[in-house]
């Protein structure tokens, strides 16, 4: 018999709860229809003297546009990449620990029906525990743990791979 | 150019209202051209967040992988009836359990394999888009053909190890070795 503590972080680990946000469906995309450039007139400033800075006055309003098409567009993704990243792997574990123990268990009944309909075909009893004995269990734990371990691997390669040039080029910014 | 102009402000040179103009021309076409584009990619890498698109790449795994199992069965039974085996003995019952056990495992594992392929694809899918805001170049994304097919050719080498473990089929062909080719385990069929 487990301890009660034990018992819950396997129960836990292996069967999370299903009203977890990791099992959140499609996140939506609030800068689908932004278009930060429409507005842009090239001639806006081309009959303007040419002591008042014509060019510099166009180009930064090119930055300001490229900046809110950065804040609309991207910032949101980069946030939610962020926001993905947990203590111990991302968010998507719930989920995917959820989907591995589904296909294991359910293709498990799956090929038991297939072999009990093989062996009523023979004329034998189609009784079968093929798929839910001890071999079906180690597939089921060995699954679960690669899914563990694939997310933390996920959480290593998010930190250091696509966000970690964020903050350098924030950094960077001004020099 | 020393003191030639006195206290009137420098002119601007006209070449840089000319390059300003340029770039506001190219960034134009980019908002109209590309940027529909970015946000249909971004919309479909995150809709890989999604049940449908999970459903997709694991059905696809776990039935492909059945079929490179079934195909063995059908030519261990085939192999087994043509010698006089009786599919009620026990030796050959345990043969073809044992080969059903593996399947079983093999088409769960596949379809979890493709399952995180898929939520790999995905966070790729937004890296890219944050290295597309930061004006970085962006990598190749994989495509759902290439991950689907790294699960099933993992399954092929699976069922190819189970099938040559079977003492059944080593009866039956002589000999082991081959064994994947010959029971057309190749992949797919």
């Amino acid at each position: 018999m487990l301890d009660p503590s034990v018992s819950n972080q396997v129960q836990s680990f292996y069967f999370p709860n299903p009203e977890n946000d990791a099992n959140r469906g499609v996140p939506q995309y609030t800068g689908q229809n932004y278009n930060a450039y429409s507005n842009i007139n090239p001639n806006k400033y081309r009959g303007m003297d040419k002591r008042d800075n014509p060019g510099d006055k166009l180009y930064a309003d090119l930055i300001r546009a490229q900046t809110r098409d950065y804040n609309a567009r991207f910032a949101p993704v980069e946030n939610f990449m962020a926001n993905e990243i947990t203590a111990t792997g991302t968010r998507s574990l719930a989920g995917d620990l959820s989907r591995t123990r589904g296909s294991v268990m359910d293709q498990g009944a799956n090929v038991q029906g297939m072999t009990n309909r093989a062996n009523e075909r023979f004329g034998l009893a189609g009784n079968s525990s093929v798929g839910s004995g001890q071999g079906q269990v180690s597939a089921l734990v060995g699954g679960l743990n690669d899914t563990k371990l694939r997310d933390q691997d996920r959480r290593t390669s998010l930190l250091t791979g696509s966000l970690s040039g964020i903050s350098q080029k924030a950094r960077g910014v001004g020099k | 150019m020393c003191g030639g102009g006195g206290g009137d402000d420098p002119k601007e040179m006209e070449s840089k209202l000319a390059l300003a103009e340029q770039a506001a021309n190219a960034l134009q076409r980019y908002g109209s051209t590309f940027v529909p584009l970015e946000n249909a990619y971004i919309q479909d890498t995150l809709n890989q967040f999604g049940q449908p698109a999970y459903d997709r790449s694991m059905a696809a795994a776990t039935t492909q992988t059945a079929g490179i199992y079934e195909g063995g069965l059908r030519d261990l039974n085939r192999g087994a009836f043509n010698r006089g085996f009786d599919p009620m003995s026990g030796a050959f019952q345990g043969e073809s359990n044992a080969l059903r056990s593996a399947q079983a495992r093999g088409m769960g594992l596949a379809g979890a394999d493709a399952g995180l392929g898929n939520t790999d694809a995905a966070y790729q899918g937004l890296a890219n888009v944050i290295k597309m805001g930061q004006g970085l170049q962006t990598d190749a994304v994989s495509g759902n053909i290439e991950r689907l097919q790294s699960s099933v050719d993992r399954a092929g080498s699976q069922a190819e190890r189970d099938f040559a473990r079977s003492s059944s089929i080593q009866n039956i062909a002589g000999t082991a070795v081959g064994m994947g080719a010959r029971y057309g385990l190749g992949g797919g069929g």
